[in-house]
């Protein structure tokens, strides 16, 4: 009885939470006749797979997708590093200046791009990373949150581990990287996917600082296709959707981080 | 390895020769408007063919979405790598013009080159006494209608308005006779009561700039029919908020039976609701008491930090030869901003498509529109329009009446208008 | 030698930071004391740009927006939260709905725009349709202020609970389960056993998650920008604002000194917070 309970509240909750996605999906896969048909159908009648293999033609894709795996990639690594790197320092040492770096890392977090998109761009391009992937990866390369996160996840870890490692006298990188890392695996996780669908979604940035196509990350190029004259709905769709496979890929590949059972894993 | 050395510094001379060629060649970076992947093949040759016939110069193409232009472009002034020749709309001009950023361009080419242009369309590029751009691509508006719902609703051609005044009308009976919205029109962001304005003779603002005129009785009769067809449910609520681009939206989706908007929009049509466009329509667009009609022009400009403004006005020139436009509105069912090229076959001779039938319709106009409403040369012609536009939005929400809050805004307008002309 | 030990830690990231964060705020500190457009030189106005804020209505009212935008945040955490409890209980029927739950976080925002003005549509959108079978009517979800606020509420919560639910789970898989099953063999039930151990012992997620959340709200952007374009900038959002004068009226100067403003007051909101947090 309980049980049930909770699945129809998760199954409620579920039905919000797809609806959108569900409607795309039903878009990419629809032909031109059906597109605005009333009242709207959900399962289109013939599956016309074609906005796929024409979204794929319509723009260099692979180009865009190698760009944009290259990006991504170069923020997760940088992230995942440093931002560990200084959250174990923030959360397990004792130094003069702490509750001012803290301060910054905060300062880090409240600044909205947005906000600093013109400056960071003048910068960018006296480094000379104008129209590189660098001058993408690089502004991105530490996000202050990723510090906060990670911080919180050291100071959730109990001292006696620490304590126990230390008495066996190993050396302070060793000890980050051997045996306080692997548990907070489920927070170093988190930070991967979000860095991940912050990366491979981000629009703004990369159009500013991307000018040639074979530059271009896919949400750049695909913005193309929500063009003045050729505003073709089925296209953008599919595009979409097949932007979005990506992060449900690592996404699947990154569930079992946030299972149960890690931390016992990681202590044995 | 020795017997690969020659060899490599073989291969790094003709790279460092090749690298040094380049650098010989004088490069225009050119900016463009969401043309970009649709229009490859034509600028691919275009730069192509003037490469070829200009071996001094390179021509570095840039195709930026229209949505993010202005920050763009900010950013790239802001930092020092601004384009040399840009593609701007029209109604950015003067916010760019005042900023000093656009070069006076009437010294860079010839002047009785500027002959070959619509006088209406070169008009809109002068700001402030300056000729800051060349016209390039035009449009006007033509009424789009659908005739399987004009006749469900017991309507024909002969109910198609031909003025203003009968778009009300139209959007009245339509809702009466079916239920539906009859019209998607954008009153309250990004309007278009503005043109209606201009077109029944009543000016937004006067000659010298100084002054709001549109909170006078005639003007808030006007808008005041618009204000309660919405108040009393004959327009959809989002009439007043939606921006311009739900117009096709709402038409492509068969919400409304009629919108107002440029020939261009009707590939889009095409394209994205095929059934809808075969039961479609084209008639001229409606007009006020003058029968002044509104152009739309997509212009050039040299940015005035170019190092190579002679050149990047030369290549101007190129894109804007009669030749060259006619093959680019083959493309984009938009209008060349030359006189003569409108004499091409391709827009007098109607080939029984509904695309060549909206292009004649539209290119009838072309020769009178004009930019109806004065205060797009002001600089500050974004703010102004907004507040016109908040005015009429808490008007159709019942927050005050018509003519107060017009009379508000001319009091705003007022202000910014005699502040900033001293 | 040891004493070295956090800062080399710090360093690579510190250095990031400054260069691509906190130099370039600095910048727009430096930005806020001028008239400055971008084009053409710039002049020094001292105080000028805060003084004009100050008698500038449009600020005030966007400012309050976006305080108001931060009331969603107990609620998508409530949200957020049960939903990872309940997943996290029943493994192996949660393991597919992780999944539904974080769609709406990898939708790309303009397709969000666009379905959630459909869904908002006042006329023939599928909310007030659901409004009227109870005889209800309809809501001006895209049109009244504050209203708006609301709707830009509703699709904060609906992008905002599987991606917060993504950090719960996070933070519940480093709780050791022995200290929640020596709770179990005490005999407290499932629900006295979340209340008294389990989130005790999420303290620092929750913390997390609640910066985050009410300093996304604050700076709340996007969501705006696709759903309500046309309403009235009054209506709309501080950042929003800060966009508009610096990219629509290039108008830096003015715009690097709301962006001070937003900056001090999420810093000062965000340092209570973890205070207040952090000391019970």
């Amino acid at each position: 009885m309980k049980r049930a309970i909770i699945i129809l509240t998760l199954s409620l909750a579920a039905a919000v939470a797809i609806g959108p996605f569900v409607w795309l999906i039903s878009t990419s896969l629809k032909g031109s006749e059906e597109l605005f048909a009333f009242p709207p159908t959900l399962i289109p009648h013939d599956l016309a797979l074609e906005n796929y293999t024409g979204v794929w033609n319509a723009v260099p894709f692979q180009t865009y997708l190698f760009n944009s795996v290259i990006v991504v990639l170069g923020t997760l690594v940088f992230n995942l590093t440093f931002c560990s790197l200084a959250g174990f320092a923030l959360a397990r040492y004792e130094f003069r200046g702490r509750a001012f770096v803290f301060l910054l890392v905060l300062a880090g977090i409240m600044i909205p791009k947005e906000v600093i998109i013109i400056p960071l761009y003048a910068n960018v391009l006296k480094m000379q990373l104008a129209d590189t992937l660098a001058g993408v990866v690089l502004p991105f390369a530490v996000d202050a949150l990723g510090i906060f996160m990670m911080r919180q996840a050291f100071m959730a870890i109990p001292r006696e581990i620490e304590e126990a490692a230390t008495v066996d006298g190993v050396s302070p990188l060793r000890l980050w990287w051997n045996v306080m890392l692997p548990m907070t695996r489920p927070t170093l996780a988190a930070l991967a996917i979000f860095t991940f669908i912050g990366t491979w979604g981000d629009f703004l940035w990369p159009l500013v600082v991307l000018k040639s196509r074979e530059h271009f990350t896919l949400q750049v190029g695909l913005s193309y296709l929500i063009g003045a004259f050729s505003d073709n709905y089925r296209y953008v769709a599919a595009g979409a959707v097949l932007a979005a496979i990506p992060v449900l890929l690592v996404f699947l590949g990154m569930q079992k981080y946030f299972e149960r059972g890690i931390f016992a894993g990681a202590t044995k | 390895m020795r017997a690969y050395l020659p060899a490599l510094f073989a291969a790094l001379g003709l790279l460092l020769s090749t690298c040094s060629k380049e650098d010989q060649r004088v490069e225009i970076e050119f900016w463009t408007l969401q043309l970009s992947p649709t229009f490859d093949s034509y600028f691919h040759s275009l730069i192509k063919e003037y490469e070829g016939s200009h071996p001094a110069i390179k021509i570095k193409w840039v195709d930026i979405p229209y949505d993010v232009a202005s920050q763009k472009l900010l950013a790239s002034v802001a930092s020092g790598s601004a384009p040399d020749l840009v593609n701007l709309s029209g109604d950015f001009l003067a916010s760019f013009a005042h900023k000093n950023a656009l070069a006076e361009i009437s010294t860079l080419v010839q002047q009785d080159t500027l002959r070959m242009f619509f006088p209406h369309a070169l008009e809109i590029c002068r700001q402030g006494g300056k000729l800051v751009a060349l016209p390039w691509y035009l449009n006007t508006y033509v009424l789009m209608y659908n005739t399987e719902l004009l006749r469900q609703a017991g309507m024909g051609e002969r109910d198609v308005p031909r003025t203003f005044s009968e778009l009300v009308a139209f959007a009245r009976r339509y809702k009466e006779k079916t239920g539906r919205f009859g019209l998607f029109w954008n009153i309250g962001k990004d309007s278009y009561l503005p043109i209606m304005l201009e077109s029944e003779g009543v000016p937004m603002i006067d000659a010298e700039m100084t002054r709001a005129l549109f909170d006078g009785s005639r003007s808030v009769a006007l808008i005041s029919q618009w204000v309660d067809l919405y108040r009393q449910g004959f327009l959809q609520r989002e009439s007043i908020v939606n921006p311009g681009s739900a117009i096709i939206e709402a038409y492509q989706s068969g919400q409304v039976a009629m919108v107002l908007t440029g020939p261009v929009f009707l590939n889009r049509v095409k394209v994205n609701a095929p059934a809808i466009f075969r039961r479609t329509d084209i008639a001229p667009s409606p007009v006020g008491s003058t029968s002044r009609q509104e152009l739309a022009a997509m212009v050039l400009s040299v940015m005035s930090s170019s190092d190579h403004p002679k050149e990047a006005a030369e290549f101007a020139m190129f894109v804007l030869d009669a030749r060259n436009q006619i093959a680019f509105s083959k493309f984009t069912t938009t209008y060349p901003s030359v006189v003569r090229a409108l004499s091409d076959p391709y827009f007098t001779v109607n080939d029984g498509t509904l695309e060549s039938k909206a292009r004649i319709v539209g290119a009838s106009t072309l020769p009178v529109a004009e930019q109806l409403s004065g205060y797009k040369k002001h600089p500050e012609y974004f703010r102004l329009h907004e507040m016109f536009c908040e005015a009429v939005q808490s008007a159709c929400l019942g927050r005050m009446s018509t003519k107060e809050a017009l009379a508000n805004a001319a009091r705003e307008w007022n202000a910014i208008l005699q502040k900033k002309n001293h | 030698m040891k004493a070295a030990v956090p800062y080399l830690f710090l360093l690579p990231a510190l250095l990031f930071l400054a260069l691509f964060a906190l130099l370039p705020m600095g910048q727009i500190f430096y930005y806020s004391l001028l008239n400055y457009s971008a084009f053409g030189p710039s002049e020094f106005v001292g105080a000028g740009n805060f003084v004009r804020l100050v008698n500038d209505g449009n600020f005030w009212w966007t400012l309050a927006n976006s305080f108001l935008l931060v009331l969603v945040t107990p609620v998508i955490m409530v949200v957020a939260l049960s939903l990872a409890l309940l997943v996290r209980r029943e493994v192996r029927i949660g393991k597919p709905f992780r999944l539904l739950f974080f769609l709406p976080v990898i939708t790309p925002i303009v397709i969000v725009g666009i379905i959630w003005r459909w869904i908002f549509a006042e006329e023939i959108g599928m909310l007030n349709y659901l409004l009227s079978l109870f005889s209800l009517p309809p809501v001006h979800w895209l049109t009244d202020y504050p209203t708006t606020t609301v709707s830009i509420m509703i699709v904060t919560l609906w992008r905002g609970a599987g991606y917060y639910m993504m950090v719960f789970l996070a933070g519940l898989a480093v709780i050791p389960r022995e200290v929640e099953e020596a709770s179990m063999i005490d005999g407290a039930g499932w629900l006295q056993q979340t209340v008294h151990i389990t989130i005790p012992l999420l303290k620092p997620t929750l913390t997390l998650v609640f910066v985050v959340s009410s300093t996304a709200a604050i700076k709340m952007f996007t969501e705006v920008y696709t759903i309500i374009p046309g309403a009235p900038i009054a209506n709309k959002t501080l950042v929003v604002y800060l966009y508009q004068q610096a990219f629509e009226r290039f108008d830096f100067g003015y715009g690097s000194a709301i962006a001070v403003v937003l900056f001090l007051l999420t810093i000062a909101f965000s340092y209570a917070n973890v205070r207040l947090m952090e000391s019970r």
